[in-house]
């Protein structure tokens, strides 16, 4: 028998059903941009018809990772920037999983941000969600490696000095086969976004615009926003890296003049992910590495001469 | 005799405008002394009435005398009686230990007088030395009296002040011109010679033959250039430690026997390629037998010169009798997967260097390597542990390479998918043991390996483990610290931070196998602790244990053994019992064994959150100081439990009635039950208890108390599990720490184990 009954299974889900009896009250600020992602999160689960018992949502340490206490799932809130090895291993260890990893700016490009590179690049089959609020949030509104340059905090107070780090570019860059602009303030383009996200089979990067009332009082509220896609007046191909690349360090440039751009920058149908890449080759199974614990009828090999005639 | 009278003025050896003594030489041991004085000796290398000492200082300048046997003896009896008097003076009761009763002197063996013959003339010399520099080196405030008197000072360069003397004490034994039970064999060149290749082929041809074999290696972590050389001790019976004896030894290179003179003897063989320019004037020790063989030609004539080293394989066939079919046998495996012609091209290779030395050869050695008709394995410890693992159903394997734990994973890569598994290579060690981590949590059994600088990034993420409670199973393999320190070095120097390391309080396990059949056991051992207690297990080998092939009967490994326990995992069906009243899955639950039930994510009804905050029995957040307190106390109850219900057991051997007590951890059980022999052999009762669990780990208390002296052996320098031991009995023992990156060997560890327990008698 499989332990992992709920994977699969074909009944219609609500949106609500992913509002946990357990802590259903988020603790976020009024008016903070996190509620946004949490919405969008259970519309496009609901759309997308998941049992919550077959996702994992794997955050990191901030406001940004409380997410998966006030969503229904398997939740994972690890420590400060290592979401992305953790959630990734849990979809290779049991592919038939949905896995979301989400986390602040902070826990994302500056902690964990070798992993996001390496995540990237490896293009495993998750969505990976970074609420970018400019500024570390939980900690009182440190700079991060979003805040733009001049940006005044209490550890930065003249202005930083440092350019922000371009989280579009540097995703295409490190290898993520699909890629999108988000905001909280824009919750439908965000749903659709995360579905197709979700759905995406490679490693899915969303930059969540989510403003941050409390800590980050001079940054806009992300409004009024353009989405890219829909707009005349940025035509490009998001399957052409060379125009993505273009329209993303444009988007990251605007940013900071007061232009919000949205939308989906890139798309790669064509690269297999890890996994895929893997199975392909024989070096991973299809059915969850944990399910051959459970079939008793499994031929579990145990002849030891397979392990030692090596060693004669 | 005067205690001074017998001492030759060192200066006036100097005087004589060379280090030599007519027919005699010396040498200076520790060529850059460190600490307050250091020791020049000499063994008569032919005389062996004539063992002398010469005292230097710091700067090198030659303070003490030269003394022969007869009169360091009277010396020493001297010493000895100056002592008692001294102390009787002073009345100080803690220095007379010439008033220990008489019984108890008579049960001590007596230094001999000197006399009979030059054999045991040699080992009397060596027994009053012994006594003299255990005095010396073990009590400062004894030494200071000597110190007056003879000279005599402690080195204190190098792993342990005993370590230096060594030399002293068994040297001359090697210059016995018989054949020995065991034979030891060494090939050594540059790093890119295909050294360590060339000593695995001959390795497995011994162990095809039948014979038991135990390896080392000297390396740098240099891929090319630097001193590099692979060792094999092997005998019909079996081998747990290298010893410091060389009787063949295929020198590619000068260095090659530089490096060994020390343990070459008058019987070793030296194979050497003298058309190999480096090699052409190279000088072979007076009273060893060098062998010139054309290496490179005679392996051009085969096939190419890249079989050179199989060249001298062959012709280490000759040289010690043993049957070349064997080679062949050992080159098959090797090279089956390339091609028949190469199999053949390397057996040629190996016959025309046998052919080679048994025509252009008159010499002959005597050495008959015998084969057996037994069947072995052949592994070293990183193999061992990832064949546990595939055992264990491990099946998720994350890594960043690293020495000495990289072999790990490279066997799992290419074995364990053939089980239903998979490897990752990680991009640090944060990653990997995270990737090991959501692993784990998806159901997988799942492990990570590293050495120390990986576990100093990892325990960021023990905590996590801990915490959230999932079982992971992590492997240090030690190598010498801290930061870089001596990447290809031995050392047993993470044990505090194994047991401690991370904040705040964390629950663990703590494994440490004390032998390379060991590893695959306690790897195994590991998985069901993890599971069971769903708590993290570090499991901990070292550089020693890691790279040393050793050869097994097969039935070490029987999987029939084998078995798994996942621990409480709940499906669809078992999973209500662990609901509370609303119905919600309780992944915390507080249980009286602290143990809680585990779903894994895809199982119906078992939707919850896990987190390294603290949390309640539900997995939410919490900072309720109760629920606090209940969570901290039931994480800390898995490991009461599982205190109780496992087998911590540490393994015996030798007498267990002996007063004299030695205990190590890890991998020093091996030289220390070859030790135990030695010692029989000279008439010395040892009690010696190897520890294989650090945490939980056995109560030494009762073994403790009753012997009289305790010695506790480990490699690195602050004597890590001798203060555990002081805390756990409350009783002072005596150390004997290696930290100069080379694992004990038997001979060494024995000369040093006899002095701290003869030490201990003398103070007493
Ligand atoms: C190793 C470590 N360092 C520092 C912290 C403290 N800390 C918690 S959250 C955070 C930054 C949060 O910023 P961000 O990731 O942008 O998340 P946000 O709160 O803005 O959503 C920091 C520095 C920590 N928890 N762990
Ligand atoms: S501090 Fe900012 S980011 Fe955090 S909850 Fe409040 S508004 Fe949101
Ligand atoms: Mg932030």
């Amino acid at each position: 028998m499989s332990a992992f009954s709920a994977i699969s299974e074909d009944i219609e889900h609500d949106r609500n059903e992913y509002t946990p009896g357990v802590e259903p009250q988020p603790t976020w600020c009024p008016g903070c941009g996190d509620f946004g992602v949490l919405k969008a999160l259970k519309g496009a689960a609901a759309e997308l018809g998941l049992s919550p018992e077959e996702m994992l949502v794997c955050t990191g340490i901030g406001c940004s990772g409380k997410l998966n206490s006030y969503f229904e799932s398997y939740g994972f809130h690890t420590i400060h920037g290592r979401s992305l090895p953790i959630a990734r291993a849990a979809k290779l260890a049991n592919p038939g999983l949905t896995v979301v990893a989400a986390g602040g700016d902070g826990d994302g490009y500056g902690i964990g941000g070798n992993h996001f590179s390496h995540s990237a690049r490896e293009n495993h089959d998750m969505t990976y969600i970074v609420f970018n609020n400019e500024i570390f949030g939980l900690t009182k509104g440190q700079t991060s490696p979003t805040s733009p340059k001049g940006h005044k905090s209490k550890t930065q107070p003249h202005g930083s000095a440092k350019d922000p780090i371009r989280p579009l570019s540097q995703s295409l860059t490190a290898g993520a086969s699909y890629i999108a602009r988000t905001a909280a303030v824009n919750p439908n383009q965000a749903k659709d976004i995360i579905v197709e996200a979700i759905e995406h089979d490679g490693f899915s990067h969303i930059d969540f615009l989510t403003q941050c009332p409390t800590w980050n009082k001079d940054a806009k509220q992300y409004v009024p926003y353009i989405d890219i896609n829909d707009s005349e007046d940025y035509e490009f191909d998001r399957t052409n890296r060379a125009e993505a690349s273009e329209m993303m360090y444009e988007t990251e440039t605007v940013l900071h003049e007061g232009t919000v751009l949205t939308g989906r920058y890139y798309v790669d149908e064509e690269r297999p992910s890890y996994g895929q890449e893997k199975r392909a080759i024989g070096e991973m199974p299809e059915e969850p590495l944990a399910e051959r614990y459970f079939d008793d009828d499994h031929e579990w090999d145990r002849v030891y001469d397979t392990f030692l005639d090596r060693h004669k | 005799m005067g205690q001074v009278a017998w001492w030759e003025s060192a200066a006036s050896v100097l005087d004589r405008g060379d280090t030599t003594l007519p027919g005699h030489e010396w040498g200076i041991l520790d060529a850059e002394p460190v600490g307050v004085t250091d020791v020049v000796h000499h063994v008569g290398s032919a005389d062996i009435e004539l063992i002398r000492l010469v005292l230097v200082n710091n700067s090198g300048v030659p303070r003490g005398r030269v003394a022969d046997s007869e009169s360091l003896h009277g010396s020493f009896l001297a010493v000895k009686r100056s002592e008692r008097e001294q102390s009787t003076e002073d009345g100080d009761a803690d220095t007379d230990y010439a008033g220990a009763s008489d019984a108890r002197r008579r049960s001590r063996r007596r230094l001999p007088v000197s006399g009979g013959s030059p054999e045991a003339r040699l080992l009397w010399n060596n027994r009053i030395l012994l006594h003299i520099l255990s005095v010396c080196c073990k009590s400062s405030r004894i030494f200071e009296a000597i110190y007056s008197r003879l000279y005599i000072t402690v080195p204190t360069r190098g792993a342990s002040s005993r370590v230096s003397f060594r030399r002293l004490l068994v040297g001359p034994q090697k210059r016995v011109g018989h054949m020995p039970a065991d034979f030891n064999w060494a090939i050594g060149g540059e790093a890119g010679d295909g050294i360590d290749s060339t000593g695995k082929i001959f390795a497995q041809a011994l162990s095809r033959a039948g014979r038991h074999v135990f390896t080392s290696k000297d390396f740098a972590s240099r891929i090319r250039g630097g001193y590099t050389a692979y060792k094999i001790r092997t005998s019909v019976d079996p081998v747990q430690s290298v010893v410091d004896r060389l009787d063949v030894l295929i020198a590619l290179t000068p260095r090659t026997i530089e490096e060994n003179l020390d343990e070459l003897h008058e019987n070793s063989v030296i194979v050497y390629d003298g058309e190999r320019t480096t090699m052409a004037n190279v000088e072979i020790p007076e009273g060893m037998t060098g062998l010139d063989v054309p290496l490179k030609r005679l392996a051009e004539e085969a096939g190419g010169a890249i079989m050179r080293n199989v060249v001298a394989l062959g012709a280490a066939c000759e040289v010690t009798g043993f049957p070349i079919e064997n080679l062949d046998s050992a080159l098959e495996k090797r090279f089956a997967s390339k091609g028949q012609a190469l199999v053949d091209n390397n057996k040629e290779a190996a016959r025309s260097g046998q052919d080679y030395v048994a025509e252009a050869s008159d010499v002959d050695t005597g050495y008959e390597l015998e084969t057996t008709d037994a069947d072995y394995v052949l592994l070293n410890g990183d193999e061992a542990i990832g064949m546990g693992a595939i055992a264990a159903g491990c099946k998720f394997y994350a890594g960043y390479p690293i020495t000495p734990a990289t072999d790990v994973m490279e066997y799992l890569v290419g074995r364990i998918e053939r089980f239903g598994g998979h490897v990752v290579q990680a991009e640090d060690e944060l990653s990997a043991i995270n990737i090991a981590l959501g692993a784990a949590r998806a159901g997988a059994r799942s492990m990570t390996a590293t050495s120390g600088p990986g576990i100093d990034l990892m325990t960021e993420t023990f905590g996590l483990v801990a915490t959230s409670e999932t079982p992971l199973v992590i492997v240090d393999v030690m190598r010498s610290g801290p930061s870089t320190g001596m990447p290809t070095k031995q050392e047993q120097g993470d044990l505090n931070g194994l047991l401690y390391g991370g904040h705040g309080e964390i629950p663990r396990f703590v494994l440490a196998p004390t032998t390379i059949s060991e590893c695959f056991w306690k790897t195994i051992e590991a998985f069901n602790l993890a599971e069971k207690y769903q708590t993290p297990v570090y499991l901990t080998a070292d550089l020693s244990l890691a790279v040393t092939e050793q050869t097994f009967s097969p039935e070490a490994f029987d999987m029939d053994n084998v078995e798994i326990d996942r621990g409480k995992v709940v499906d669809e069906e078992t999973i209500e019992e662990w609901q509370n009243e609303k119905g919600q899955f309780q992944p915390h639950a507080l249980t009286d064994d602290g143990v809680s039930p585990r779903a894994f994510p895809g199982t119906i009804d078992g939707a919850h959150m896990s987190t390294g905050l603290e949390h309640d029995e539900l997995g939410r957040r919490t900072e309720d100081t109760g629920m606090r307190v209940e969570q901290v106390d039931k994480r800390n109850r898995k490991v009461e439990t599982a205190r109780e219900a496992e087998d911590w057991g540490p393994r015996e051997f030798g007498d267990p009635d002996s007063d004299s007590l030695v205990i190590s951890w890890g991998s020093n059980e091996g030289p220390m039950t070859e030790a135990i022999e030695i010692l029989d052999d000279e008439g010395i009762d040892l009690r010696f208890i190897s520890v294989p669990y650090v945490f939980p780990r056995p109560d030494l208390t009762e073994a403790v108390e009753a012997a009289e002296t305790v010695v506790v052996v480990e490699c690195n320098a602050t004597g890590q599990f001798a203060d555990i031991v002081e805390h756990d009995t409350l009783t002072r023992v005596e150390r004997i720490n290696k930290y100069d990156g080379v694992r004990f060997d038997a001979d060494e560890l024995a000369a040093e184990i006899e002095a701290a327990v003869q030490e201990q008698e003398v103070i007493q």
